[in-house]
């Protein structure tokens, strides 16, 4: 067990971004809670404007933070869907240098180049999915933003089905990363097929649900 | 003693007499004698010469302020270098800046006449009649847009009514009020776009501005006419009835409700629905952000394989549903992030909603229900 440990926390350091967003995390200044004092369309006419010295600068910080949001929402799809295809690619060329290894069809030697491309797509991986996940958690929350359901009753909130996916994937890919780290300096004979298995698996199922996470989060 | 009482009786009467007779309409002795010599003093006084007529280039506001009411906060005079930095946002996205340089599109995906017209689109502008719009649109060879027309909207006192708060939610309240957050509101969120700087918004402004009603657009009879024109010359009695008159003419809001999709989209609302009336709803609207140059990331074709798959997916309640869409729109997708507004029962009606249907009817051959 004590084996494990390191390897534990690791996989719930790995996790912590994607899940960050289910907690109520105290929200730098970039998250301005709005006190407008109109109900729209109320009275047009006799009442006097709203403030413009106040709320035009306090208008113009809110959208700032929400153009902010957007982009990083925006790099945060790209960086997902990026890291979805690279694990993928990874995996099939994984698969590949393992059943050349385990029947030895082709000699080590000759199979350097596919190990490399592998390792590169893995780290092409890592390094999008983990900075997706950091741009997932640092991200202002849509503090001014209205709930769509707000003109479309049937519109159905996924986004915590898109953070328990999020938990998924990201313990998954923390197991990738554990298990080739494992793999990449593991001598015993006896543990390198399970922990080859477990890495390909984990490697599907991080690909899979970080897809899965996209879809379900589009329906929203 | 009753000589001195009847002395001053007498010139009492001599003093009083006179005067109050001279007040009676009986006729002088020189009218009675037919003198001629005076009789241009005692014809009736002629009718007060009309006043002068009020300008038609004269902006509705401004005349709102001659006659008493406060400047609204996006009161300005612009000048014509920030009227055409103006337009240039408006229509173009981008304008060559105060510094000379080419400024960065307010919206990736947008501009603003993608959604809004920048001329007049109600034939009647007390109201907000989808139907008279139409016929209107077609008169004037004009699209038939989701957002109403940037053409007076100076002249406004609310923007983002009624629903908007269920789309934009708390930041519909400070736009509400105020022209300048509108347009704030409208470049950031509404074209997901950017917030505009300081001069941009001074630009877009100056050119609402430049388009807003004027005096030659109202509709006013001819008392109202001159109940205005004599306040505007000056009869400060006038003012309140003149400022009244005006706000009459002109609709100060743009009513926004959402129209629910009908209870069974296969059926639609339930109206005979023309489709001619349809092809122009077709044309007008689907088709100015659907076809060439396409916003967003649904093609349309002006033909029949384009009109059966809308068919096929009218009653769909997802993205692609003819009246899903139409009653909510859609989310942001793909890069630059573009969507679908809402069409409000204002700006579409249900009879307009089934026109449509009954026009993809008629290119399919199907028969209506």
């Amino acid at each position: 067990m004590r084996r494990w440990f390191p390897i534990l926390v690791l996989v719930a350091a790995m996790a912590t971004p994607s899940v960050a967003s289910a907690f109520d995390l105290p929200l730098p200044d970039t998250q301005p809670r709005l006190a407008w004092d109109r109900v729209p369309g109320a009275e047009r006419a006799g009442e006097p404007a709203v403030d413009p010295a106040v709320t035009e600068g306090q208008l113009r910080r809110t959208l700032e933070t929400l153009e902010i949001r957007r982009k990083m929402l925006a790099a945060h799809q790209v960086l997902a869907w990026t890291s979805a295809f690279t694990i993928i690619a990874a995996d099939v060329i994984g698969m590949i240098n393992r059943l050349a290894l385990q029947t030895g069809s082709i000699p080590r030697g000759e199979l350097e180049g596919a190990l490399v491309a592998h390792r590169v797509l893995v780290t092409a991986a890592s390094a999008t999915y983990w900075t997706s996940g950091v741009l997932a958690w640092t991200m202002p929350s849509p503090t001014a933003k209205p709930q769509h359901k707000g003109v479309n009753p049937e519109w159905k909130d996924t986004r915590n089905t898109h953070i328990i996916l999020s938990v998924i994937h990201s313990i998954a890919m923390g197991t990738v990363i554990a298990t080739g780290i494992l793999q990449a300096n593991v001598v015993s004979p006896k543990a390198w097929e399970p922990l080859m298995f477990t890495h390909t698996t984990a490697g599907f199922v991080a690909a899979g649900f970080v897809l899965g996470a996209s879809i379900v989060i589009a329906r929203m | 003693m009753i000589r001195a009482w009847v002395l001053t009786w007498v010139l009492l009467i001599a003093l009083v007499v006179p005067p109050v007779l001279a007040q009676t309409d009986s006729p002088s002795a020189d009218e009675v004698a037919g003198d001629d010599d005076d009789s241009a003093q005692q014809e009736p006084d002629p009718e007060p010469p009309p006043p002068p007529p009020v300008a038609a280039g004269l902006g509705l506001t401004e005349l709102l302020v001659r006659f008493g009411e406060e400047p609204p906060a996006h009161w300005m005079e612009p000048d014509a270098e920030q009227i055409r930095m103006g337009r240039e946002i408006v229509t173009e996205g981008r304008t060559v800046g105060p510094d000379g340089k080419l400024s960065r599109k307010s919206s990736p995906g947008y501009v603003c006449t993608d959604c809004h017209n920048v001329v007049r689109e109600d034939p009647d502008l007390r109201s907000a009649d989808p139907e008279a719009r139409l016929a209107y649109a077609v008169e004037q060879d004009l699209p038939f847009l989701p957002g109403t027309t940037l053409w007076g909207t100076v002249d406004r006192v609310s923007w983002f009514n009624e629903d908007y708060v269920k789309k934009y939610g708390e930041l519909v309240q400070p736009a509400n009020r105020s022209l300048r957050m509108a347009i704030l509101l409208c470049s950031a969120e509404c074209s997901q776009g950017r917030v505009l700087e300081d001069w941009e918004l001074d630009a877009v402004t100056a050119y609402l501005w430049s388009i807003g009603v004027t005096y030659g657009d109202l509709d006013l009879d001819d008392e109202q006419r001159r109940t205005v024109e004599l306040a505007a010359a000056g009869h400060a009695d006038q003012n309140g009835a003149a400022a009244a008159i005006l706000r009459d003419a002109f609709l100060a809001w743009s009513p926004a409700h959402v129209r629910e999709p009908p209870a069974d989209r296969e059926v639609g609302y339930g109206n005979t629905g023309d489709p001619e009336r349809g092809a122009e709803v077709w044309r007008r609207s689907c088709l100015t952000c659907h076809a060439a140059p396409v916003i967003g990331t649904a093609p349309f074709k002006d033909n029949r394989g384009t009109v059966a798959h809308l068919w096929r997916e009218r009653a769909e309640a997802g993205k692609g549903g003819l009246y899903q869409t139409l009653s909510y729109g859609t989310r942001p997708y793909s890069v630059p992030l573009v969507y679908m507004p809402f069409y409000t029962q204002e700006r579409l009606s249900e009879q307009q909603a089934d026109d449509l249907r009954a026009y993809f009817a008629q290119v399919l051959g199907e028969e209506v229900k």
